[in-house]
């Protein structure tokens, strides 16, 4: 057996040797510290739970910038700092895998209030237990705006948020998980480069401390 | 019955292992060839069309015209987030299919840098039937800073390997422009012209 891998480490010599893999693996996440989130660097600011996010719906009924959690269900939200560290913008694609958490009975949140809660998909594995869960519902501050896109070198402050049903007990923590990609070929067709193959770099247990009315 | 002992014949044995060691050997030189002579593309972006503002540049799917790039803090449309730490550029093209129904691929601007700003916005331009030329507004949010020398890249389909499908447009955006756009408080995106009815979409 180590003959043959012997040969293998030789024979690839010739094709540029084989590629350097990272052993840290996962490392924590600490308040205010920047994180390498290729394609971004990610500050996460505050982590927090709460109804509605953002300022309440204007009097004259104009446009309502909030995230309302709706009958039966409360939000969970982080807020961070978001910079694009490539050299192109990014899209929702790639800014959904940036962030996830790890809870039980999460839901969409960019459904908002509109539409019966069945209707939604229940963003859990299917034996029940939690998993990584991305979100497409960013908020752009301190204007509470949607978000979806991020310019190269410039820094966003954003929030993720997601829906977590009442029948969950108000959590005092929650499990987040940063990710980083690479910029890569696609393999089927070649002259399309993207951010690809999400890979866990952070995990933690953060308190919640924000809570949004 | 007695079955015969394999015997390795030692010549075939070391021509096979030769072979197999000139094929390996020929791969590998092979791969250093291709990655030495990795000139980033400059090959194919050999067919890369340029033009200026106002010039019509005829590609395999278009006639494409930009009429003017212009910018300001803040974008006056309700879909693009108004508060950003960006400045804000919108690109006026005309477009006019060739041969049959055809929408750009992809429009975005190229810092002196490299850095590449993508349309901000989904969709952008309906695309025009051929012969009936639609004005299309594409937005982008900018580094201010790497506006001055910056130019607008309009790829007619987004499958094109060989780059023979890009038009370069260099609107000559100068430092002074770039201060005018920083002082501007809000940059009008009127909509663009209806398009003409569409046979198909592809």
């Amino acid at each position: 057996m180590y003959g043959a891998g012997t040969v293998a480490l030789l024979l690839s010599g010739a094709f540029g040797g084989l590629d350097r893999t990272d052993a840290n693996k996962v490392a924590g996440i600490e308040i205010g510290r920047q994180l390498d989130a290729a394609p971004v660097v990610l500050t996460i600011t505050r982590v927090g739970t709460g109804p509605e996010y953002g300022p309440p719906a204007p009097a004259d009924g104009g446009y309502r910038r909030s995230v309302k959690a709706g009958e039966g269900f409360r939000l969970v939200w982080v807020e961070a700092q978001l910079r694009n560290d490539s050299d192109r913008t990014v899209g929702i694609g790639t800014l959904r895998w940036v962030l996830g958490i790890q809870a039980p009975k999460l839901w969409d949140a960019t459904k908002g209030t509109a539409g019966a809660v069945e209707d939604e998909v229940e963003l859990q594995s299917k034996d029940g237990s939690p998993r990584f869960v991305p979100t497409e519902a960013f908020v752009e501050l301190p204007a509470y705006e949607p978000f979806s896109s991020a310019s190269p070198k410039l820094t966003y402050p954003v929030a993720f948020v997601w829906k977590q049903s009442l029948s969950e007990p108000e959590p005092t923590s929650l499990t987040l998980v940063v990710n980083r990609q690479t910029w890569r070929q696609d393999w089927l067709q070649p002259a399309l480069m993207d951010w690809k193959d999400a890979t866990e770099a952070y995990r933690a247990d953060l308190p919640i401390t924000g809570h949004s009315t | 019955m007695r079955v015969p002992a394999v015997r390795l014949n030692p010549r075939r044995l070391a021509g096979g292992v030769s072979s197999g060691v000139l094929l390996l050997g020929a791969l590998s030189v092979g791969l250093a060839i291709d990655k030495s002579s990795d000139d980033g593309g400059r090959a194919t972006r050999a067919f890369v069309r340029t033009a200026e503002l106002g010039q019509e540049t005829v590609t395999g799917y278009a006639k494409i015209t930009a009429l003017s790039v212009d910018g300001g803090r803040r974008l006056v449309e309700l879909r693009t987030p108004q508060a950003t730490p960006g400045l804000w550029v919108v690109a006026t093209v005309r477009w006019e299919s060739v041969g049959e129904p055809e929408y750009p691929g992809r429009v975005s601007i190229l810092a002196p840098d490299g850095t590449t700003y993508v349309h901000a916005a989904l969709g952008g331009c309906p695309g025009s039937n051929p012969g009936i030329p639609v004005i299309c507004r594409f937005q982008f949010e900018v580094d201010p800073d790497d506006l001055p020398g910056a130019i607008v890249e309009i790829a007619a389909t987004d499958f094109d390997d060989r780059w023979t499908e890009i038009v370069h447009i260099d609107p000559a955006i100068t430092t002074q422009m770039v201060q005018t756009w920083r002082d501007r408080d809000e940059l009008p995106l009127a909509p663009a012209e209806p398009a003409a009815p569409m046979r198909t979409l592809r």
